[in-house]
């Protein structure tokens, strides 16, 4: 492995360049901050439509009772909660997120919703996931994987601890793909949203990140490279609301 | 057929907050949670998911294994299911199937039959639950009265009506009518599947005989 540390490289943080060790203590920030927020957020920022994009995600996983899965920066759980009650209680589903508030406010919602039994929870770095080799049958990352430092390391990391056969899926905000949404969805984002972001968490710094997070994030076939490259197989990608959000999928063959 | 995920969204929201105004619906699926009931909407070639717990029901479009059991049956089967007072009757009377564990698919069709709405509480969420209750006390009597007459009346009127002057179908005709009407769409379906055929196969013998 090589010492990126000594070689001074930077990598964004939203649209300035932090060191790269720097990145994952200052996302960890952004999150320990919105945590409290992070649904009612989710919410107000996409009008609701993120339960949408989560529910095609779902129906599009094939998870069925027995499943291992994984998902991965899990957040507040929308995700594992819905498979947990798939897999039933043959199946098992590993809530994991690097943010330990993250993963604390998910774990309360899900023993909250009375699921339990099921669920683990692990915080780990997705880039070096401690799951052992060919062990899941579906891992998720929902809107994660643009706060990853080094995001090949991470689809290297999945592609080891899927099945053979298995299935990664990345929903991620992607690039709009209808004409004249890109204008409208840059002033949404730079101007609404930090706005929404100051007068319901009080912190609209943190929502700047999340803006410009989203558009330092890789494209529609840049990311599709990104997995072929790493080893997956038959890629493919499904944008939704005009490609403000694409729904990436992959297998290990 | 699969439908939009927003349709799933609305059909779940819809169902679960249906089910949430009987409040103890929630607690017969309990002994389901686990399950995955399937309803196979034939003619449309449609399938619905449903996992209930004993918090709601889950509904989804696609479901890659095997569901515990499957409830098949026309638009208008599926709905006579749904209405009918005694759906074990109405099962064996129209062209609705179940395949599977048939217990667990006749015991959840028989719980969605019986939903019975509590309107005092739905309005208390709307006013409170003092006014509510008030307007409850004094409309309750009167209502149930109403409610007592009205279905005497629709009873005689409809026992007369249909008996009597016969002027109507009994229940019996009636369900026999909507299988006629099933198998005559279906039949439309194959008619109209083999002019196409048939539309095909003319225009291939034209070309080749163009040529």
């Amino acid at each position: 492995m090589s010492n990126k540390t000594s070689e001074k490289q930077s990598t964004h943080f939203g649209y300035t360049q932090v060191p790269v060790e720097e990145k994952a203590s200052k996302v960890a920030g952004v999150f320990h901050s919105v945590a409290d927020k992070y649904d009612v957020m989710n919410d107000l920022m996409s009008a609701g439509v993120h339960r949408l994009w989560k529910r095609y995600t779902i129906d599009k996983s094939g998870a069925k009772r027995g499943d291992t899965i994984l998902d991965l920066a899990g957040g507040t759980g929308d995700l594992a909660a819905k498979f947990s009650r798939i897999v039933g209680s043959e199946g098992n589903v590993v809530l994991s997120d690097i943010n330990g508030s993250m993963l604390e406010n998910g774990r309360s919602r899900l023993i909250d919703m009375g699921i339990a039994g099921n669920v683990e929870y692990v915080q780990a770095n997705a880039e070096c996931l401690p799951f052992p080799d060919n062990h899941f049958n579906i891992v998720t990352i929902a809107f994660g994987l643009r706060n990853v430092t080094d995001k090949d390391k991470a689809l290297r990391s999945i592609l080891r601890t899927l099945k053979p056969g298995g299935k990664l899926m990345v929903l991620e905000f992607s690039k709009p793909v209808v004409p004249g949404l890109n204008t409208i969805y840059d002033q949404y984002s730079f101007k609404l949203l930090p706005l929404i972001g100051k007068i319901v968490a009080n912190d609209a710094d943190s929502y700047r990140y999340l803006a410009e997070s989203i558009r330092m994030h890789p494209d529609q076939e840049t990311l599709k490279g990104m997995m072929d490259e790493a080893g997956f197989e038959r890629t493919t990608y499904h944008n939704m609301t005009g490609g403000i959000v694409a729904l990436h999928i992959g297998y290990k063959l | 057929m699969q439908l939009p995920v927003a349709i799933l969204a609305s059909i779940e929201t819809s169902l679960n907050a249906w089910l949430a105004l009987d409040g103890e619906t929630l607690d017969k699926f309990a002994d389901m949670q686990g399950k995955v009931i399937c309803l196979h909407i034939s003619g449309l070639e449609l399938d619905l998911y449903f996992l209930p717990d004993k918090q709601n029901i889950a509904v989804m479009g696609n479901y890659a294994g095997e569901p515990d059991t499957t409830i098949t049956g026309s638009p208008m089967a599926l709905i006579r299911l749904g209405v009918a007072k005694n759906s074990g009757k109405t099962l064996l009377d129209s062209d609705a199937s179940i395949a599977g564990d048939t217990h667990l698919g006749a015991e959840f069709s028989r719980i969605l039959s019986e939903v019975d709405i509590d309107w005092e509480e739905l309005l208390s969420k709307l006013v409170g639950d003092v006014v509510a209750h008030q307007a409850g006390q004094v409309t309750s009597t009167g209502f149930e009265w109403l409610q007592e007459s009205l279905e005497a009346i629709k009873l005689n009127t409809s026992e007369y009506i249909s008996e009597e002057v016969k002027l109507t179908p009994a229940e019996a005709e009636i369900n026999h009518y909507l299988d006629q009407v099933d198998e005559l769409r279906m039949g439309v379906d194959r008619l109209e599947a083999r002019i196409n055929h048939y539309i095909l196969q003319q225009s291939k013998k034209d070309q080749d005989n163009e040529k």
